[in-house]
């Protein structure tokens, strides 16, 4: 066995910056990852416009319906309604890692890139006061998101929200806004006083996208097809992150392995993993490991690990409600095809009730996800329905709001031992008490009544269940006090010696935004300072 | 022809007013073993049975399945055949977004509007004796 600095757990955002400072510092890592990939879906994607496609490419059935039919989901809209085929792999088989929940929609991935590899590339830094709980603040983590939008590559900025999203030196221009975004933007800017006299905030959207060429990746060709392939390689994934450090002498990749447990002495631990390909068990040992393996593989892996089956460890996810809305001000005007098909605009308010939280949304046009799918939600005729919103289509944005997620007793996970030898179960419960559901409504009722000054009429205000946003956190929380179960100030579970946590679990609450980016500066951080630990192997 | 294919032709005709061809057939065949393959509660049966014997009432019985029994048998078969159709190049433009001037914007909605709310009204009167077993 090669001595080896440092094992990391995973290939999601998290695990791939942990990485990239670890091996940057000259340190040697090993990757363990299940790595399951794309079933060869988005290779048939032909390279052209979206609508181009659609008219002219006789295979779309495959990649737009999958050969079992993945890309048609029958029922209510719920967790995963935007996974198309080519992105239908980060979702785990169910059977592999089993989660139990009576309301909860608790996912894991096992693909090359984690939950990444279907990122809505979002760029959220998280602010001082939303780092506080954690111990940190924004000076302590700004170099490390400045690392992390160099390798990812950010573009937006230079607007109304940099005094909430810190800017990073290495940003890009912002993408250019589609016809429905550029008019409710060019609205806002109009009634930019009032507004933000109201504590209303709107910008294009920061995104993890090459607006220009970026370490080999990019430009944007606003193909409209970032839910179905990776045209210049613009929208940023962990994959091509990993396919960097793949290149670097002090980094192994060794997929296919399903890590079970850890195990420490005085100076090593000792991971065992099962081969998938051979069935074999295999152990690996280093001198520290990085588990980010996402937030609910990481509790099965630490609670297995410290023998804590039964104990409840918090899970938290950003709840979520989506609103479609109708850009009435376009209506009969020119509409462009070219775009692109990520957030276009990103809202930041300030909640009314005197907290000082915020209260984030972002706005998309609808179009490449397919018609079929809003049909199915309408409960008019489909034949009246299809002819309505083909016309709704091309004034139709859903605006997409986060709410803020805290811990309490009622929003918990804990390990169940399978006693017949498969696979242990992780249970999941989870409650919003009425408060917070009453403070959810209040911020959807705030924005609603907002944008109606800027154009959008929104018709419907849908709620995708918990848990269906995937921003799963909170279950060994960082910062200052807590139990062994928790981490201290560098990202170490307090429980062991050696064991790191880079990826969502170390969250001790979650402001209304998404967690990615500050998560994977969290894991550059991690990375840095295990880098600098002078004995390792 | 087998049931299944005859209600490919009945639905494809519906949705968007052509014969579908052999391969829009053979995909939604492959669809329907795919995802409707468990049995449906009976009455959703009952009521699939009366469109195919009764096709002139499929527009007014789904239209009442939108309000009573949206995600019932009958409207998957539906959402089914609308996803085969949507991803065939033939019929993606019946499908795809539609710019309209402000008149025509208005008079689509309209138009559509009132006829889905008429084909409501008689298909709640028709829909209990259609899904009667």
């Amino acid at each position: 066995m090669s001595a080896t600095d440092v094992i990391v757990v995973g290939s999601g955002p998290g695990a791939v910056h942990a990485a990239a400072a670890l091996v940057g510092a000259g340190r040697s890592v090993v990757m363990l990852d299940y790595g399951d990939v794309d079933r060869g879906y988005a290779s048939c994607v032909p390279r052209k416009d979206f609508l181009e496609l659609r008219r002219t490419d006789p295979g779309q059935h495959r990649y737009l319906l999958g050969d079992d039919f993945e890309g048609v989901r029958l029922g209510n809209v719920r967790m995963g309604v935007q996974l198309t085929p080519p992105r239908a792999h980060v979702f785990a088989d169910p059977t592999i890692d089993p989660v139990v929940s009576r309301n909860f929609q608790g996912a894991a991935s096992l693909a090359r890139g984690g939950f990444g590899a279907a990122w809505s590339a979002v760029v959220y830094p998280f602010s001082d006061d939303e780092l506080r709980p954690m111990g940190l603040d924004l000076d302590t983590l700004r170099p490390h998101f400045d690392a992390v939008a160099e390798r990812i590559g950010v573009s937006g900025g230079g607007d109304d929200l940099d005094r909430f999203l810190v800017p990073s030196p290495s940003m890009m221009p912002p993408l250019a806004l589609d016809s429905n975004a550029e008019r409710i933007y060019r609205s806002y800017l109009r009634k930019r006083e009032r507004l933000t006299g109201a504590g209303f905030f709107l910008g294009p959207a920061r995104l993890a996208v090459a607006s220009r060429e970026h370490r080999g990746r990019g430009p944007e060709p606003y193909f409209d097809l970032a839910y179905w392939s990776d045209p210049n390689r613009a929208v940023w994934r962990p994959q091509w992150t990993l396919e960097e450090l793949e290149r670097e002498r002090g980094f192994r990749y060794l997929g296919r392995r399903h890590v079970q447990r850890f195990e420490e002495d005085g100076r090593r631990v000792r991971v065992h993993a099962r081969n998938v390909e051979s069935a074999e068990n295999e152990t690996h040992e280093a001198g520290a490991l990085v588990l980010a393996a996402g937030t609910l593989g990481t509790a099965r892996i630490v609670l297995r690990s410290l023998g804590r089956y039964g104990v409840r460890v918090p899970v938290l996810c950003n709840p979520y409600t989506y609103a479609p809305m109708l850009t009435w001000t376009g209506i009969g005007r020119e509409v462009r095809d070219r775009r692109h098909s990520l957030a276009q605009l990103a809202v930041i308010a300030r909640a009314r009730d005197g907290s000082g939280r915020l209260v984030q949304a972002q706005i998309i046009s609808y179009r490449s996800l397919l018609t079929f799918k809003l049909v199915q939600q309408s409960r008019l005729a489909h034949r009246e329905s299809l002819a309505i919103l083909r016309t709704l289509m091309p004034y139709l944005v859903i605006l997409g709001i986060h709410h803020e997620d805290r811990p309490t007793p009622r929003k918990a996970a804990w390990l169940e031992r399978d006693g017949t030898g498969g696979s242990d179960r992780l249970h999941i419960e989870y409650e919003a008490d009425e408060a917070e559901l009453r403070q959810q409504r209040a911020d959807v009722r705030f924005l609603l009544r907002i944008f109606p000054r800027l154009g959008c009429l929104p018709f419907l205000v849908l709620h995708p269940g918990d848990g269906a946003n995937i921003h799963y956190a909170g279950s060994f929380p960082m910062g200052p006090g807590g139990g062994e179960l928790g981490c201290d100030g560098d990202g170490r579970l307090r429980a062991t010696g050696k064991v790191y946590l880079a990826d969502g679990s170390v969250f001790p609450q979650l402001p209304a935004k998404g967690l990615t980016f500050t998560l994977m500066a969290h894991a550059n951080r991690v990375g840095t300072l295990l880098a600098r630990r002078q004995v390792l192997s | 022809m087998t049931d299944l294919e005859d209600e490919a032709r009945l639905l494809a005709r519906y949705l968007v007013g052509r014969d579908p061809g052999g391969e829009v057939v053979e995909r939604y065949t492959r669809g329907h073993a795919r995802l409707l393959a468990r049995p449906a509660d009976s009455a959703d049966e009952a009521l699939v049975g009366f469109v195919r014997r009764h096709p002139a009432t499929l527009g007014l019985l789904e239209a009442a399945c939108g309000v009573l029994r949206p995600h019932g048998l009958l409207r998957r078969k539906l959402t089914v055949m609308a996803a085969v159709l949507e991803a065939t190049p033939d019929f993606a433009d019946e499908f795809l977004p539609r710019e309209s001037g402000r008149m025509g914007f208005a008079a689509t909605i309209a138009l559509h509007s009132v006829r889905a709310a008429l084909k409501l009204v008689l298909g709640l009167a028709l829909y209990p004796v259609a899904r009667r077993p």
